[in-house]
């Protein structure tokens, strides 16, 4: 690790970061602000649309009728928007710890400092989760704010809370390694970013795929999207950890793969 | 001290099958200000991306100080500071900022950065973005400059300069030289490298086909001269080192190889209205001289 390093990478992100953590904590206020209206409303909506559950039904075990129709608000209006933006966050972030340097021309002169390149992306590894969580940690405070106000009869508990970021932070990490690892392999910007995006929107479309045809539900699993549950974290009593395990480890294995591979490439101007 | 600053030793780099560089072998001594000299495309950014660990030989090795540049990748790069050819900016920064952010990755004395900004007139309070592209310059030469090591590496530094700001470039480059220090400058620009240079190394199409000192690059050189005379030119233009003689009513084209003087001297018999001197490219010039002597 290099202190230089991580410091170089926060001053020349910060700004971006600054702007993503405004925008997530201010859409985790406007959803927490709004739930008492979907809730004095609920029935309604309900009635409205056929008798069935407004948004998915998010059923969580253990979980009361009240707390379950507040799951299914906060992850059919808040989960699964952050679900994409926390991608593109991860895309970004990820592959632009190689690429934008790349493009600027600034990692010849970062790679001709006096630190080993296993030591420099290290420490641009360290630089992403400190801002990674700094983002993530964005949206915590603001829904546990959120709550306190506008939702303190659902009793939503500061440590499942926690668990739910925890899960956010490493599909993030996750995004990102896969990010940094067509970064190593690609280096130039554009089509880092381009290839990038391309798989995300795949591993979408694998998810509504799964969600659509029935028989197609393995295909869930093939998506990253598949092991974001968050809203399940919220359950009283178990954290599912098989899901967060899986983002945790693809996070680290593309990590090391990435490490692997820029220790060894040629970076040609 | 080490008195060989950078040596090669049949330095090699393929790019699948074209070799940008083949069996480069080099010695660039400690406190000489070494040009290296070819065209684009010669090899010249292979080479020093190679010695700055930036790409990996595919046979052969480089060592700066006696440090392997990729075996002791992080030490050999703590004797060095490197000058890219290319844009090497944040252009959201600060001069200030982009100076200071730099520096911290190698301790860059403040007081040299100081100097080097006073130097070379840079207001350190513009957005880099905002700058013209010689100011661009200024600030990556002060970046590389600001550092406090015994060999510097720099590639094509005075691009987008203007000729004042090149000269004091220049300065700076020979009290580097005079402290001691090592300077190797990459240039497809031969009036600079014979105006900074001790002695020079010319590359083309990936191997080094001469080192020389300055002065025998001076005899290399070829010029291309166009004299005006007050009347018709004179028929016999047979002078030492002239060829491909061309006149025109008064006036006479012809290249020279090596000294001037002849020319002068032998131009002196006749009455002059204007006389003027090009200097070719390095295609042109060296390539054909070398060609010509069958060293390429």
């Amino acid at each position: 690790m290099n202190l230089s390093i991580i410091r170089v990478t926060l001053r020349t992100r910060r700004l971006a970061t600054l702007w993503f953590d405004f925008g997530i904590f201010a859409l985790g206020l406007l959803i927490m602000g709004l739930w008492p209206l979907f809730a004095e409303n609920w029935d309604d909506l309900t009635q409205a649309m056929g008798g069935s559950e407004v948004f998915g039904g998010t059923q969580v075990a253990g979980a009361t009728a009240q707390q379950n129709t507040f799951y299914s608000y906060f992850s059919s209006q808040y989960t699964s928007t952050l679900m994409l933006v926390l991608a593109y966050f991860g895309i970004w972030f990820g592959a632009g710890l190689i690429t934008r340097d790349f493009g600027s021309g600034t990692l010849d002169v970062l790679l001709s400092a006096p630190i080993s390149r296993t030591r420099f992306l290290l420490s641009r590894i360290a630089a992403l989760l400190i801002l990674t969580t700094v983002v993530i940690a964005a949206s915590y405070v603001a829904i546990l704010i959120g709550a306190a106000i506008w939702a303190s009869e659902v009793e939503l508990g500061a440590l499942e809370l926690l668990l739910v970021h925890l899960q956010m932070l490493v599909f993030t990490l996750a995004i990102a390694g896969g990010g940094l690892l067509l970064a190593t392999l690609i280096l130039q910007p554009g089509r880092t970013y381009g290839l990038a995006a391309g798989i995300i929107v795949i591993m979408f479309v694998l998810l509504l795929v799964a969600d659509i045809a029935s028989n197609l539900e393995w295909l869930e699993k093939a998506s990253i999207f598949g092991y974001w549950n968050p809203v399940d974290q919220l359950g009283p009593g178990d954290f599912i950890w098989r899901d967060t395990l899986v983002l945790g480890v693809t996070a680290v294995v593309t990590a090391a793969i990435s490490l692997v591979i820029f220790r060894r490439r040629d970076i040609v101007a | 001290m080490s008195d060989i600053a950078i040596q090669t030793w049949g330095l090699t780099k393929h790019y699948g099958d074209v070799e940008a560089l083949t069996d480069l072998n080099l010695e660039v001594r400690t406190g000489e200000i070494f040009g290296y000299l070819g065209p684009n495309g010669a090899g010249k950014t292979t080479t020093i991306r190679l010695l700055m660990g930036l790409m990996r030989p595919t046979r052969g090795r480089a060592e700066v100080l006696g440090l392997d540049v990729h075996r002791d990748g992080p030490a050999a790069r703590d004797a060095m500071s490197f000058l890219p050819s290319d844009s090497s900016l944040y252009e959201f920064m600060k001069v200030g900022q982009y100076l200071d952010t730099f520096g911290s990755l190698t301790d860059a004395p403040r007081k040299r950065r100081d100097e080097l900004t006073e130097r070379l007139e840079l207001d350190t309070s513009r957005k880099i973005g905002d700058l013209s592209m010689g100011n661009r310059q200024k600030v990556v030469v002060v970046r590389a400059l600001q550092e406090d090591v015994p060999v510097y590496v720099v590639d094509e530094p005075t691009r987008g300069l203007d000729p004042l700001v090149q000269q004091e470039f220049g300065k700076i480059i020979s009290e580097l030289r005079d402290e001691g220090r090592t300077v190797l400058l990459s240039t497809h620009v031969l009036s600079e490298a014979e105006a900074l240079c001790d002695r020079v190394g010319i590359l083309r199409l990936g191997r080094l086909v001469q080192v020389d000192t300055v002065a025998d690059l001076s005899v290399a050189r070829v010029r291309r001269v166009t004299v005006t005379f007050d009347g018709e030119a004179p028929a016999d233009l047979t002078i030492p080192g002239v060829s491909d003689i061309s006149v025109e009513d008064g006036t006479a084209r012809f290249e020279v190889s090596g000294s001037i003087d002849p020319v002068i001297k032998a131009l002196a018999r006749h009455t002059v209205v204007d006389l003027e001197t090009d200097e070719p490219s390095f295609e042109e010039s060296f390539l054909q001289h070398y060609e010509s002597e069958g060293g390429a």
